[in-house]
């Protein structure tokens, strides 16, 4: 097959995967003051990379987000998707939050369909579509129950069946499973992971929970406190695949627990 | 494994009340949801309501030709409940109040939704808006009688001028209360303006404001009876004035009633459809301790 040489030329400038360059981001505040909210991060994600940002409270976390969402642009810097500037949403970004934000007048599977619908996909091929997605996450008995009539964990698999539905090549997950109880947090973990593992995709997991960290990603960064930089970056070498269960008593675990933790400490204070 | 061993096991209190547990009849089930005793107090209190109102006729604590009797009122159903020109008053308002509440709903609906959605517009025009409000629309009637006499029309608008703020104020608060994880994962998905606007925030605006529209059904067929009072071709609140015009208190007070019931059935049935359409908030199924 001939190709262009201009073509040629821009493929092999594209760097591939995730390039964040000395990003700053300044918001008003409600009274109308600048508020530093991200502060000179550079950040380079491989494609196929879990990471994990950990970092306290209004650290910047979610709005490191939300610009690689496309939802919001940085101040100062570039925020780059495979070598070119993110200014848009993107259909192949999937963004999960820590509330299932589920359509409540949706039954489950009428939620799974919603990004089939955005992108056009006729009704019988959403409809299948989605029940296949919805025996992925093993809720296909549910699928014409309405968001009030399933559980926490219930609703928060609907919502990973419905960023599946999106085929993300990128997973932007702030504190998904933050809300869940501590055993249905590790099942919905394991799942994820399942589904995860060998599909290829650049995962970005926000959260508060250093062992979460840990256990699902490749690399753990952690930021400062407000104004957020990246003080802290760190590769985790636990090989896959992992179930989160049986990792909990793996030494290397908890060293590479504490490891981080120390870090984290000197910015609670 | 441990089966053999479960059997044997006598039965903790918890489990013999689980075992011994029947469940109710179809028959119990039914006279449970009747609720016979809420039915006997709700005909005990309807009775003294008709008793004291028939002493204050009898006994003339009131002058009895200002007020109707029960024994009035009933022969006048007796006599009327096949009497066309009744049945004709009866659709004519009905179908003015149907009007004006789908007109006053719709333009309500669509005002609030565009003042929340273009906030400067909303800044501009709310002196205005709150001005409206604050017209009495009962003293429009008079007027309306002059700009479109008698038809319906002018009933119609009366109607849809009061549905109109009872849609749209809440409206716009709904509009503005939007979810906003719903608006972003929306986004997110790469959801367009028009997206946004039908799968999110129209179903949520419908959602909060379908007890103002349901309010509403009520208070248009209150506009359109209250305009017909001013002049009218045919309708209830015509039959009503020139009831009272020649003092036929019960005939009055039988049209009265009569919208009443009209009110209540309208509630009811626009109740059963919020109901239908809102069948997915009716989730909890909240339970009681058992006591023995």
């Amino acid at each position: 097959m001939h190709l262009a040489t201009d073509q040629l030329f821009k493929w092999s400038a594209v760097v591939s995967g995730i390039d964040l360059q000395e990003v700053t981001l300044v918001f008003a505040a409600s009274n109308g003051d600048p508020v530093l909210a991200v502060n000179h991060v550079s950040l380079q994600i491989p494609e196929g990379q879990f990471v994990a940002i950990v970092g306290p409270s209004g650290c910047g976390k979610t709005t490191i987000m939300n610009m690689l969402a496309g939802i919001i642009r940085p101040t100062l810097g570039s925020v780059k998707r495979d070598g070119v500037e993110v200014t848009e949403p993107s259909l192949d970004v999937g963004y999960m939050l820590a509330r299932s934000a589920l359509y409540p007048w949706r039954t489950a599977r009428r939620n799974v369909e919603v990004p089939l619908e955005v992108r056009g996909i006729p009704k019988s091929q959403r409809r299948q579509k989605a029940n296949e997605l919805l025996k992925l996450v093993k809720l296909d008995d549910f699928a014409n129950k309405f968001p009030a009539q399933l559980s926490q964990g219930m609703r928060q698999r609907v919502a990973i069946a419905r960023t599946l539905a999106i085929n993300p090549k990128l997973w932007l997950l702030d504190e998904p499973f933050s809300a869940l109880d501590a055993q249905t947090r590790i099942t919905v973990q394991n799942e994820f992971l399942g589904l995860w593992e060998n599909s290829g995709s650049t995962v970005i997991l926000v959260t508060h929970d250093l062992a979460e960290a840990v256990l699902l990603a490749d690399r753990v960064v952690v930021m400062t406190a407000r104004p957020g930089k990246i003080k802290y970056d760190i590769e985790i070498d636990i090989p896959r695949p992992r179930r989160v269960d049986e990792l909990i008593d793996n030494p290397r675990f908890q060293e590479l627990e504490s490891m981080i933790w120390r870090e984290l400490r000197d910015e609670l204070i | 494994m441990t089966n053999s061993s479960d059997q044997a096991r006598e039965l903790t209190p918890g489990e013999k009340i689980i075992a011994e547990w029947r469940a109710p009849t179809r028959a119990q089930q039914l006279y449970k949801s009747l609720e016979p005793m809420a039915q006997l107090g709700k005909l005990l209190v309807i009775l003294a309501f008709i008793v004291l109102w028939w002493q204050t006729y009898e006994q003339g604590w009131i002058n009895p030709s200002f007020i109707g009797s029960p024994s009035g009122v009933w022969t006048w159903f007796v006599d009327n409940w096949d009497n066309g020109e009744v049945w004709r008053d009866i659709r004519v308002t009905l179908s003015e109040a149907f009007w004006g509440w789908i007109l006053g709903s719709s333009t309500g609906l669509l005002a609030g939704l565009v003042v929340a959605r273009y906030r400067f517009l909303w800044k501009i025009t709310s002196p205005l808006f709150t001005f409206f409000n604050a017209v009495p629309r009962t003293a429009l009637a008079p007027i309306f009688i002059l700009w479109f006499g008698i038809a319906q029309t002018g009933k119609i608008l009366l109607a849809a001028s009061i549905v109109f703020f009872i849609v749209m104020i809440p409206t716009r608060a709904a509009a503005d209360m939007v979810d906003p994880d719903l608006d972003m994962v929306m986004i997110t998905m790469g959801g367009t303006e028009r997206h946004r606007f039908l799968k999110v925030t129209l179903p949520s605006v419908l959602t909060s404001v379908f007890g103002a529209i349901r309010l509403a059904s009520v208070w248009a067929l209150l506009g359109a009876s209250y305009a017909e009072l001013f002049g009218a071709k045919y309708g209830l609140g015509l039959r009503y004035i020139a009831a009272t015009n020649v003092l036929n208190m019960s005939e009055a007070f039988a049209v009265t009633a009569v919208i009443a019931f009209l009110a209540i059935i309208i509630n009811a049935l626009v109740g059963l459809l919020e109901k239908r359409l809102m069948r997915w908030q009716s989730n909890s199924t909240k339970g009681s301790v058992l006591t023995i």
